[in-house]
């Protein structure tokens, strides 16, 4: 299917609808992962397998999640025990309530961002309940989580409402923690404890007090008036 | 009681604050976020512990960072990023000082008349506003910027399109430039090296090019407050208003109080006379203070909701109306070559575009670029387009880069090149704030809601976008870029500004020509708010700050009986000696 075609757009979404409408035992089930007494949540820990697989999607690494997904590489990616931490606290902060009660989905902060993500799934691919992963979004293909992401901003119930803000923002926050300082950080002391992935990723160079860049004035002019 | 009551101590609150403290008035400032008056400790240059938007230390929230962070209600895809303390947004902003184009004042005859907002003008010509520009760009100061290698691959895309070098202050029409910001130049060893033994105060002065503006300044180490490097007004005029005993003959010290969020402006019995404000403290104590004259400056989201929480008169529905925004987006360049993107200054180049807006070079480390090229209203590149409204504007790519598309693109954080949109946008009823909004309360009250219908904005808006976003695509081939990709972003909220504008017809104002407010009078507003329009694309600090100075001296000639000083005097600038000794000796 080609994603830029209007009709096949129309169509899919059509689809997607009815899928909505059907797998209203796959939706319980998604509430369950994530409403569940602690206890039980613990052995399955649906939200930790989602914010991996998004910050998977979003960085690829050598971790399970992006080899999951079919799209992996040969070193550390966003899949990080502090880039988990920072993401999940960050959206704990970030999305305090999106409303996802009406839906059936009566959680907050990271649990309701990781049951919205697997709604949408669990619908879009029913397939995805089974995997090796608790969360269904992150037994998706990579393909399939992007499509994931194209249902979720574009959902016509969302504009109008905060959580067309909250979905917009969940890529957008894993790309920025997972190549922030997070992966090697002590919040406590506020100091590095190794050499953060994502600045390995992109050959930072590191946070410092200076650089040796003056080049000059441009044209020679260092001063302006009139 | 105090003379004068400051709402705000960001971009302009302090400014305020400043010229009428220099008059001998009382003048008490209000701020509902935090002072860090050792940033030295407080802060570090990591972009999370700093930029997080809902957990750094620069950010809409209490000083208590255990605490959730003040949100705002935003019903579409859009982020409003500002920052509460002390400095306000300034703290992490560019230090970028452009004066507005001449085209968005009342009078302009130019032949590009008709490309402008023109139907929300300034009420008066741009020439009186020159003197206030000058006063502030002495005061701050504001300098012109150096080159690195990052401005140095902009610039030279931009020669290369044909647009000439500007060498003025006055933008009279299309150019280049290095950018004019409120950053001191880099002197001795400031800029020469990367040692930090060698880097500090002072045989390090000014800009040490390290790369960490939206981490907040507090460069060169072990220089006094006044003299770090970026005029943010926590290094400026905060210093400034807090010694004004020092450095001015009838100069009275500004009382600031932190932690202190206005949950209501006073009024008369009439609710037609300001006559001051209660405020909540961090201990959840309630005050009450009275005075002459009260300043709103809480920032173009802020003051709209103190307004509507204050149930203040609103006649013609105007309150919150008209946000603009500059329809901010990113284009980015790859390079084969070292470009330096992460060091040096945030901005210190730029295109002015007059009639459409203009481009300017934006510097930043990782995290912070991969925010950037993952936040779009065009979905996920090579997947969908998520109902987005806009093509790729010439580039090869257009949405949120994720997995190897990421990686690669971000594979040398200094081989990239980002240049920011800046549009000139409408004043468009249906983009505003309102409160309450959906959310539910905080702890001072209802939330503000802010609506940016970005998909429906005017034709002229939509044309100077595309119009901008294109030739930044061109300045980037240009340059040599061996790939080019748009990112299409959603209302990214870093200049927010004309939900209290000021006008000349009270049907579509809220302020008169002198910044008070047209039904509560002795209330004044002097924060981004107030302008009258999105000046054309040019970054705002600076112009609020002139209209803040103009707004000042409106005050003291209406309530005190006072002359006005600007053209009149020299200004004193915030690194005078005086001002330097005085923030020493109070452990300022």
């Amino acid at each position: 299917m080609d994603p830029n075609d209007p009709v096949a757009t129309v169509w899919n979404r059509r689809q997607f609808l009815v899928r909505l409408a059907v797998t209203g035992v796959a939706a319980t089930s998604v509430a369950a992962l994530f409403t569940a007494p602690p206890a039980a949540r613990a052995q399955t820990d649906a939200t930790t397998d989602t914010i991996n697989a998004i910050l998977a999607f979003v960085v690829p690494g050598d971790d399970p999640y992006s080899r999951q997904q079919g799209m992996a590489t040969d070193r550390p990616g966003g899949v990080t025990p502090g880039t988990t931490d920072s993401l999940r606290r960050t959206f704990d902060l970030a999305v305090p309530d999106m409303g996802l009660t009406p839906l059936g989905l009566d959680v907050t902060g990271a649990d309701a961002v990781a049951a919205l993500v697997n709604l949408f799934a669990v619908t879009a691919e029913p397939s995805s309940v089974t995997g090796p992963f608790a969360a269904p979004f992150a037994n998706l293909s990579h393909a399939s989580k992007a499509h994931v992401f194209d249902l979720l901003d574009t959902d016509p119930r969302f504009p109008g409402r905060s959580i067309a803000y909250a979905v917009n923002a969940i890529p957008t926050l894993a790309a920025f923690v997972a190549y922030s300082e997070v992966s090697a950080f002590d919040r406590d002391r506020r100091v590095l404890t190794g050499r953060p992935v994502g600045w390995a990723l992109s050959d930072y160079a590191g946070v410092g007090d200076g650089w040796d860049e003056f080049l000059g004035y441009y044209g020679g002019v260092d001063r302006v008036e009139g | 009681m105090p003379d004068v009551i400051v709402i705000g101590s960001g971009g302009g609150g302090p400014v305020v604050a400043k010229e009428l403290a220099a008059r001998g008035l009382d003048v008490l400032v209000l701020e509902a976020g935090p002072r860090f008056a050792d940033p030295a400790t407080e802060w570090t240059h990591f972009e999370d512990d700093a930029n997080n938007p809902v957990s750094g230390f620069l950010r809409s929230g209490p000083a208590d960072r255990s605490r959730p962070p003040w949100l705002r209600d935003l019903p579409q895809h859009s982020y409003v990023w500002q920052v509460t303390g002390v400095g306000g947004t300034t703290l992490h902003y560019f230090g970028n000082s452009p004066r507005a184009v001449p085209g968005v004042f009342a009078g302009y005859d130019g032949a590009d008349r008709s490309l402008y907002d023109t139907g929300h003008l300034f009420p008066f010509g741009y020439d009186e506003l020159r003197p206030y520009y000058e006063w502030v760009e002495a005061t701050l100061p504001v300098q012109t910027a150096p080159m690195g290698t990052k401005e140095r691959v902009f610039l030279r895309g931009a020669a290369a399109l044909g647009l000439p070098h500007q060498v003025s202050l006055d933008t009279t029409g299309p150019g280049h430039r290095a950018q004019q910001n409120a950053i001191l130049q880099p002197g001795g060893t400031a800029g020469r090296t990367r040692d930090p033994a060698l880097l500090r105060h002072p045989r390090a002065r000014g800009c040490t090019m390290c790369g960490h503006c939206y981490q907040g300044c507090s460069l060169p180490a072990g220089a006094p407050r006044n003299l770090k490097a970026r005029r943010s007004t926590d290094n400026s005029y905060v210093p400034m208003m807090l010694t004004a005993d020092a450095w001015s003959p009838h100069g009275h010290a500004v009382t600031l109080v932190t932690g202190a969020v206005v949950t209501r402006i006073l009024t008369d019995d009439a609710g037609t006379v300001a006559r001051g404000v209660r405020f909540r403290t961090d201990d959840g104590d309630e005050q009450e203070v009275t005075a002459d004259v009260v300043v709103l400056a809480a920032g173009a989201i802020e003051s709209p909701r103190l307004w509507q929480l204050s149930d203040l008169p609103d006649p013609y529905d105007r309150v919150g109306r008209g946000l603009t925004d500059h329809h901010l987006d990113a284009v980015f360049g790859v390079f084969d070559e070292y470009t330096g993107e992460t060091r040096g200054a945030g901005s210190n180049a730029r295109v002015d575009l007059p009639g459409y807006g203009g481009i300017e070079q934006v510097g930043m480390p990782p995290a912070l670029q991969a925010y950037s090229l993952g936040f779009s209203d065009s979905g996920i590149h090579g997947h969908g387009r998520a109902g987005g409204v806009v093509d790729t504007a010439g580039a090869d790519g257009l949405g949120r880069l994720v997995g190897t598309d990421l990686l690669g693109a971000l594979s040398d954080a200094d081989r990239t090149l980002m240049a920011l949109v800046i549009t000139d946008d409408d004043v468009e009823d249906d983009n505003r704030v309102t409160a309450p909004g959906f959310l539910p309360a905080d702890d001072h009250g209802p939330v503000a809601r802010v609506t940016m219908r970005h998909r429906q904005r005017s034709a002229r808006t939509r044309r100077n976008r595309e119009h901008c976003t294109r030739t930044a695509v061109e300045l980037m081939r240009a340059a040599g870029a061996k790939s080019v990709h748009r990112c299409d972003w959603p209302p990214l909220i870093l200049h927010a500004h004309s939900t209290m504008r000021m006008g000349a017809r009270e049907e579509d104002s809220i302020l008169d020509p002198s910044g008070e407010a047209r039904w509560v009078r002795r209330l004044f507003v002097a924060d981004n708010s107030a302008l009258s329009n999105s000046l054309g694309g040019p970054n705002p600090t600076l112009t609020t700050q002139a209209l803040a100075t103009r707004t000042a001296e409106r005050i003291f000639a209406a309530y005190f009986g006072g002359d006005a000083w600007v053209g009149r005097e020299d200004p004193v600038c915030s690194i005078d000696d005086r001002v330097t000794e005085a923030v020493i000796a109070r452990g300022l």
